[in-house]
């Protein structure tokens, strides 16, 4: 019966976001007469944006209501030994996730890392409260499969914006579903009818990475005067960066920027691989 | 021929050789900063960030203003607003770039300003220098924070007549200029390219911000 009820919901609130879409509608291209807007218009890949943006408000008062409350209440209440601990288990049930999709980029070094982080952290980290792994030099290093897909040579696609996913794009949600069968403790849960595991799983891990990403998101929209637009950009950079595993901070081996009142200004970004 | 002939020829096909083959060697640039400059540079000036403006004493605006003299002798905060702007900086008048660059220092300062905070006990340790094209070097450094895993951050420093200025802050793969960029980009767009608009929504931040800090 709750089952029923909940993909009962589950397909309302996809006819709602449906019609979100559909009443909110397309971005508008600029002018085919005005090349360098056109161009901006292209590199922004948000042909979606009314709609996106649409969401993006059913997110803000989703956070400003649920999200925000639960986590900085989460942060007041539990001590930071503890949510560490909760973070270090949530990132240690993933790891086996994190190992499959360093194998499918062909990346042993990183992926017999993985094992021995899962191995050690399991036993020795007291089934993942303490990332021992991490202290031994072995330092955490996520893999998804939206990165693994994009390693493989698709491309992005458009911008998507999800409300409590948040910045996405069609590429990385079939990495993040794809991710969740990938996960052994998905199956573990389904096989020993502990499907409310799951969920807790869920939760909590909704409830950590907002936690995470408190005071950075709050800077952010205070000092931003389009905060949607920011997050659209930061995004882009950071799984950029994530995809393309560069060691050196720096995006760009080559910058080629003209800052001349005459010239067009245009940024050459080449990613340093 | 003459003997004086064929060996002024083989010199001279020395020398055109010579000219064919040089720019295969790795370029030189003219006023390329050295690499322990660059590092000396991000390494000092973090030294002095973190000490003068992450003292916990300070009011918030004794930290501001120690920010601002900081950001200012040490960034390119024009050539950033105009990158920043990109193709709607030459549309603007005199006035409007200058109202832009003033509101884009206060917004970033006063948004540094209160993260230094709590900065005290962080380390920058430099990994890497790299030269760049336009009298520009990079250098990748890594923040290491009392808890939390360390955070890489890359400086691009360009060489000017005032010597090292670092003109993007890039961390952990997202750059500073480019997100400001498209983000303003985005508000112009909105607006059909009115930059008064920008420069008027930026004037509502800095004082929600400045109020904000006040209220607190």
């Amino acid at each position: 019966m709750e089952s029923v009820f909940l993909k009962g919901r589950g397909t309302c609130f996809a006819v709602a976001m449906a019609l979100v879409l559909a009443t909110a509608g397309c971005a508008t291209p600029p002018p085919a007469g005005d090349p360098e807007a056109m161009a901006e218009f292209i590199a922004l890949n948000d042909p979606i944006e009314p709609a996106n943006r649409a969401l993006f408000d059913v997110h803000q008062v989703i956070d400003d209501f649920v999200l925000i409350p639960a986590a900085t209440a989460y942060r007041t209440v539990v001590p930071e030994a503890p949510r560490r601990g909760i973070h270090n288990a949530l990132n240690n049930l993933r790891e086996p996730v994190f190992l499959a999709n360093d194998l499918l980029q062909g990346e042993f070094v990183q992926a017999s890392i993985a094992f021995t982080r899962f191995c050690v952290n399991s036993t020795v980290g007291l089934l993942g409260l303490f990332d021992v792994a991490a202290e031994l030099g072995l330092p955490r290093h996520k893999e998804d499969f939206g990165q693994t897909l994009a390693v493989w040579g698709m491309g992005e696609g458009p911008y998507v914006f999800l409300p409590v996913v948040g910045p996405s794009n069609p590429r990385d949600i079939v990495g993040r579903l794809v991710d969740v069968v990938m996960d052994p403790f998905f199956w573990v849960a389904r096989a020993t009818d502990h499907e409310e595991l799951q969920s807790v799983q869920l939760g909590l891990t909704i409830l950590d990475e907002r936690t995470q990403l408190l005071d950075t998101l709050e800077d952010v929209r205070r000092t931003s005067v389009d905060y949607y637009a920011r997050l659209r950009e930061m995004y882009r950079q950071r799984r950029d960066k994530q995809i393309h595993n560069s060691g050196s901070a720096s995006p760009y081996v080559s910058i080629s920027v003209t800052v001349s009142d005459t010239a067009s200004t245009v940024t050459q970004q080449e990613l340093s691989r | 021929m003459t003997f004086g002939r064929v060996v002024l020829f083989l010199a001279m096909m020395l020398l055109l050789a010579g000219a064919a083959t040089a720019p295969v060697a790795p370029p030189v640039y003219a006023a390329q900063p050295s690499g322990q400059e660059a590092s000396s540079f991000v390494k000092s000036l973090t030294d002095r960030a973190i000490n003068t403006v992450g003292a916990p004493s300070l009011s918030d605006a004794e930290r501001e203003e120690r920010f601002r003299q900081l950001f200012l002798s040490n960034f390119d905060i024009e050539y950033i607003a105009r990158f920043v702007l990109g193709r709607h900086w030459r549309k603007a008048s005199v006035q409007e770039q200058k109202d832009f660059v003033k509101l884009f220092e206060d917004i970033t300062v006063l948004n540094w300003a209160s993260r230094f905070k709590d900065y005290q006990g962080q380390t920058l340790n430099v990994t890497g220098v790299k030269p760049a094209p336009d009298d520009e070097v990079f250098v990748d450094s890594t923040v290491n924070q009392k808890d939390g895993p360390p955070v890489m951050v890359a400086w691009r420093l360009k060489q000017g007549d005032r010597g090292l200025r670092v003109v993007d802050l890039v961390v952990e793969g997202v750059s500073m200029s480019i997100t400001y960029r498209s983000e303003y980009s985005a508000v112009l767009q909105r607006s059909g390219g009115d930059i008064g608009g920008l420069i008027g929504a930026l004037r509502t931040k800095v004082g929600e911000i400045r109020g904000g800090a006040a209220g607190k």
